[in-house]
């Protein structure tokens, strides 16, 4: 246990210090990164002054060194264009993303668990094969234009829902419920195999023997048994979900982090952008050991294999 | 060392080469269901490619006395089929433009990151120590970071545009392949034909022609096939955001972002790019889904 998860962690550290490291990389690409945080006709002694103040005049190395430092010390820089800290201006963003994840998650589960444990008790009825349809038809469903449809039907021609922005409580479910199609099907799937993978086992079959009736069975055994690998796929999915937030926030003009990274394109506010991805990067490395660590407690056999 | 030897050296060691003749008829699954999604692709392959002589009127063209006009709307004898957006041009001719740009940057960037990826994979595979490492742990955190982020702030740094795209999308997306194409290579290289080909002193091109890739090809064209969908999502997401395809040409992400400001007055600009969008990815998803089944019945039951 101890060996794999100490292995485990170094993996997930080499992949925080690989991201910054290919981040810095990236920043570098256009050649001179102060251009990328000035606003748009900026004098030449404004950019000299400013590669200056911030140091893209140093040697690359001593650069670098200084960029992983700040991180470290979870210093994002100041935002150029904002004259705030990187740091204030997610920091009030944070909670609207989170809020939508969590929407999106609620819409995800509460329709594509139930969904899929239909396609798997019920594999050869009709409604059965038609909710496997309707699961891969909201996977490719891009969310920018489900969320358009959403806003002109229930913003616009009924009118029940706030058709963007956050200044309701209603306001978070149109953008919930566009992220959470997203998902929905991986979620369908996965409760379709785990109750497929339960419903052949001899303890199933023992039940049944005994005069279990199909209701007890599923929520009895089923659901307990068959939560394992749902638990763990969440866990991979709130990073798809974060990373979805960017477009669907957009449609919303939800005042989320996504939101906050095109707006910072537009601004030519680098800092901010660099910022997010960052945090996102590190917050689905995060998430990806979670999955693997809760995967290993509750089933003994993976450690020992991924150990070696 | 051709492959009749390979296979002679295989039945001779009592192993079979990965052609499948010598094994058990496998239970195929039918084209059938999905012939339908294979038209559909096909169908939007030739509107990309016969543009110019579908369109009835030019996709950029303004006419700012029909703005906004709703679908069959005849203003001066030129008839919107599909309605016309907020300059008075029209949707079904930028529509039918619009397919060319997402399958022309799906194509690209498909066929970009899918030969790096693959020559990085099997390159890994084959020399096992550093040069391994490096490569494996670049694909594991390039695919840490989620691909859309990892997109924008390269458009971000690069600035926008049809190119640039491409670059962020090749750049972005070949670890798939090279993961694949490296598990797939390592299967291979225990082989006993390959480890023959090599005592022979097999040049390295000629190895990696006739013996390992025709055997690593059938999952890269998998991957390939699933991520293309993803490719016209990922083009279609960045135009939309304004980070992908550049006014005034017309993608169907931008002509979406455009419907998503006049969703209140003129539902058509945000209805009709959205359908072929969404019919061109469930078609391609579909047709990726049924090609993984024939190639691994496992994988989905």
């Amino acid at each position: 246990m101890h060996a794999f998860l100490i292995k485990r962690l170094i993996q997930a550290v080499i992949a925080l210090l690989g991201v910054a490291t290919l981040i810095f990389f990236i920043q570098h690409l256009s050649g001179d990164p102060t251009l990328l945080l000035v606003p748009e006709g900026a004098t030449q002694e404004d950019i000299d002054a400013l590669r200056e103040a911030l140091g893209f005049n140093r040697p690359l190395i001593v650069q670098y060194l200084s960029y992983m430092g700040d991180l470290l010390t979870f210093d994002f820089g100041r935002s150029i264009v904002q004259n705030v800290p990187v740091m204030t201006i997610i920091g009030a963003r944070v909670p609207y993303t989170l809020a939508l994840a969590g929407g999106a998650l609620v819409v995800a589960l509460g329709i594509g668990l139930p969904l899929g444990a239909i396609m798997g008790l019920k594999r050869e009825r009709w409604y059965a094969r038609a909710a496997m349809g309707v699961a891969l038809a909201g996977q490719s469903l891009p969310t920018f234009w489900s969320g358009i449809l959403l806003i002109l039907v229930f913003g616009v021609t009924l009118g029940w829902l706030p058709p963007s922005g956050a200044r309701s409580a209603l306001s978070i479910i149109m953008p919930s419920v566009a992220l959470g199609l997203l998902t929905m099907a991986t979620f369908a799937r996965v409760a379709r195999t785990a109750v497929l993978d339960e419903i052949g086992k001899d303890y199933v079959r023992t039940a049944r023997a005994k005069g279990v009736n199909t209701r007890r069975l599923f929520f009895r055994h089923l659901i307990r048994n068959g939560s394992i690998p749902v638990i763990t796929v969440a866990a991979l999915e709130i990073s798809n979900l974060l990373a979805g937030a960017v477009i669907v926030e957009t449609v919303f003009a939800w005042p989320g982090l996504g939101q906050a990274a095109i707006q910072a394109i537009a601004a030519r506010d680098f800092l901010v952008v660099q910022a997010i991805v960052l945090l996102g990067a590190f917050v689905a490395i995060g998430l990806n050991l979670l999955a693997d660590l809760l995967y290993s407690v509750v089933d003994p056999r993976i450690r020992l294999e991924r150990a070696r | 060392m051709t492959s009749r030897t390979a296979n002679l050296l295989a039945a001779m060691l009592g192993r079979t080469t990965d052609d499948g003749a010598d094994r058990p008829a496998r239970r195929r699954r039918s084209w059938r269901p999905v012939l339908p999604f294979i038209v559909i692709f096909f169908a939007f392959c030739l509107m990309a490619v016969f543009a110019p002589l579908l369109a009835p009127a030019d996709p950029d063209a303004q006419n700012l006395l029909g703005r906004l006009r709703a679908p069959g709307t005849d203003v001066r004898g030129e008839v919107f089929w599909l309605g016309s957006d907020e300059l008075g041009r029209d949707l079904l001719s930028r529509i039918i433009y619009g397919a060319r740009v997402s399958l022309f940057v799906a194509l690209l960037s498909v066929l970009i990151s899918s030969v790096f990826g693959t020559v990085l994979g099997i390159v890994a595979a084959l020399n096992r120590g550093i040069v391994e490492t490096i490569i494996m742990r670049l694909v594991d955190i390039v695919l840490s970071i989620p691909a859309i982020l990892l997109a924008i702030i390269t458009v971000a740094v690069l600035g926008p545009g049809l190119q640039n795209v491409i670059i962020v999308l090749a750049f972005t997306r070949w670890p798939r392949y090279a993961r694949v194409a490296y598990g797939q290579t390592l299967g291979l290289v225990g082989q006993p034909y390959v480890a023959f080909a090599r005592h022979l002193d097999v040049g390295t091109p000629r190895l990696l022609v006739r013996h390992i890739l025709p055997n690593i090809i059938g999952p890269l064209v998998v991957v390939a096939t699933l991520e293309f969908g993803l490719m016209v999502l990922f083009e279609s997401g960045l135009s939309f955001l304004g980070l992908g395809v550049q006014p005034p040409t017309a993608s169907w992400g931008s002509i979406l972002s455009t419907g998503r400001n006049y969703v209140s007055t003129a539902w058509w600009i945000a209805t009709f790019p959205g359908v072929c969008l969404f019919l061109l990815i469930l078609s391609v998803n579909l047709i990726g889904d049924h090609l993984r089944d024939r190639l691994d019945p496992r994988s989905w039951r």
